[in-house]
């Protein structure tokens, strides 16, 4: 079932190029991995998969419905999609603005309307499947960088999102944390959620993604193939270490 | 992830989850404004405009001597015509301009004199229209001297041509990093907001709490920066003092670029008003 689709989708920064007649088509379940150098265009696409920017020219479908400037400027329909769409940023820093670990995993389901219990229920589940019960009662501003990408992952799955948008979130983990936290993706994906994960780091993804949607310097998309494919292609793959 | 998580999912995570429709909730002053706040804070958070090489480059402290020498003079005048001699100069200038820059500067001059004649506008009462309509002249030839400069000179030139003009280092450090850094956090702010929003599925029950909250984490966030931001310089050799960079220039280009705006400070002495 198709959950995403873009057709052709440019989006220009103010003094450059962020994407470039970009077209694809994400289906539910899938765990998609962005790659590309810095600056190709993985994060901007991530931001408006997410509804914070909206394509200069293009089709962005979510459900089949256009997600367009104009339906992003009703503020209910811009919830529902925030309620769909959970979003792990690449400085987890600017993520977390709650006086506890514990408060910041309430704060989506707290405007969800859940009983009391519910929520502590889902914060606690949180917690624990990205090992931070014991930050639990934290300031999240002094936590290390690594924690912080953990709560943060923490805070987005506490809403139930339907389509989970990584943008590196293995940055700063260690290797036994990013083994675990890839293996909380597949689960995740296993239980039916759609992963998109950016990642310039071919090494850490490889074994865990299902298709790569590749990127190149000039901001288009150089490939889009699955991991069976990938590894039929050893220059390819030998292209995407050295990112 | 050094504790060992928990393997199997909760049940809720695993069920698909429905966006609830909610009744149309009176939206907060927070809500209603919060686009128009990511459109501020996008306009602060954007890098600094590229700033064209002007066919005569003139030393740093030229520019800014000129610049203060023309507010002076806008200031204390009181002829119409020495007035207009200012205006024609400034307009010459603007000949030598983009038609990007010149849309630039015509955008922000118009802007910053409408904010300006907020504050020009109560005298009006005092003293009428001829006096509002002069006043309202001088004060936005000024900002357009003003603007003509913010866009013509790299901050750099402007922290040189302070440093010139023995201006003090606490200063010019102060202007430096006050610049570069309403920047950074602007850019912060930006990010936070867009965080905040993409986890707001609901109209919030305490927005001002979560303001508080906000800005409280900027300023511990603004202050941890500030910290590091010395430490680094000070590994890089920073001993507070800035030195001046010495930039080729052609002394007579800089005389001459000051000949007009002192032929006009001198027949204002002499013909005065």
């Amino acid at each position: 079932m198709v959950l995403i689709k873009l057709a052709n989708l440019c989006y220009d920064y103010p003094n450059t190029r962020g994407l470039d007649h970009l077209s694809l088509t994400i289906d539910a379940g899938e765990f998609v991995c962005l790659m590309g150098p810095n600056g190709s265009g993985k994060s901007t696409l991530l931001r408006i998969l997410s509804g914070l920017a909206s394509p200069k020219s293009g089709e962005y479908q979510l459900h089949g419905q256009a997600v367009t400037a104009a339906y992003l400027t009703d503020a209910q329909q811009r919830q529902q999609l925030h309620q769909k769409i959970g979003m792990v940023f690449q400085n987890t820093d600017v993520q977390l603005f709650n006086t506890s670990v514990a408060e910041e995993v309430a704060f989506g389901p707290r405007q969800l309307g859940l009983s009391a219990s519910a929520i502590e229920q889902r914060v606690n589940d949180c917690l624990q499947l990205t090992a931070c019960e014991d930050l639990r009662d934290r300031v999240p501003y002094q936590l290390s960088g690594g924690e912080k990408k953990r709560v943060a992952l923490a805070s987005v799955l506490a809403l139930n999102p339907e389509i989970l948008l990584l943008d590196e979130p293995l940055n700063g983990l260690t290797i036994a944390a990013q083994r675990q936290m890839l293996t909380l993706l597949q689960r995740l994906q296993a239980a039916g959620k759609t992963i998109i994960m950016a990642s310039h780091n071919f090494q850490q993804v490889q074994t865990v993604g299902q298709r790569f949607i590749i990127f190149n310097r000039l901001h288009q998309l150089d490939a889009d193939m699955s991991q069976a494919d990938l590894q039929r292609q050893p220059e390819r793959q030998a292209q995407l270490m050295t990112l | 992830m050094d504790p060992k998580p928990r393997t199997e999912l909760p049940a809720w995570l695993i069920e698909k989850s429905t966006s609830t429709k909610r009744q149309a909730a009176r939206t907060s002053f927070l809500q209603r404004n919060q686009r128009h706040l990511r459109a501020l804070l996008t306009r602060l958070a954007q890098p600094a405009p590229v700033i064209a090489k002007r066919r005569w480059h003139l030393a740093p402290q030229i520019n800014l001597i000129r610049l203060l020498l023309l507010v002076f003079l806008i200031a204390l005048i009181n002829n119409v015509t020495l007035l207009w001699c200012l205006a024609i100069l400034l307009g010459f200038q603007l000949l030598l301009l983009s038609p990007s820059q010149l849309r630039r500067f015509v955008k922000s001059w118009f802007v910053s004199s409408l904010v300006a004649l907020i504050f020009v506008l109560p005298s009006y009462w005092l003293t009428g229209p001829s006096t509002l309509l002069f006043f309202g002249l001088k004060t936005s030839l000024m900002l357009a001297n003003a603007q003509y400069y913010r866009l013509t000179t790299p901050f750099q030139d402007l922290l040189s041509g302070l440093k010139a003009l023995h201006c003090p280092d606490v200063l010019i450090m102060t202007c430096a990093i006050a610049i570069t850094y309403l920047r950074m956090l602007g850019q912060h702010l930006l990010l936070t907001m867009e965080a905040l929003e993409l986890r707001t599925v609901a109209p919030a029950k305490h927005p001002y709490r979560l303001i508080g909250a906000m800005f409280g984490n900027l300023y511990l966030k603004s202050y941890s920066y500030a910290l590091e931001l010395y430490a680094a310089m000070e590994a890089r050799g920073f001993n507070g003092h800035y030195v001046r960079t010495t930039t080729p220039h052609n002394r007579w280009r800089d005389y001459l670029s000051l000949s007009p705006d002192i032929l006009v400070l001198i027949l204002f002495i002499f013909w005065g008003n």
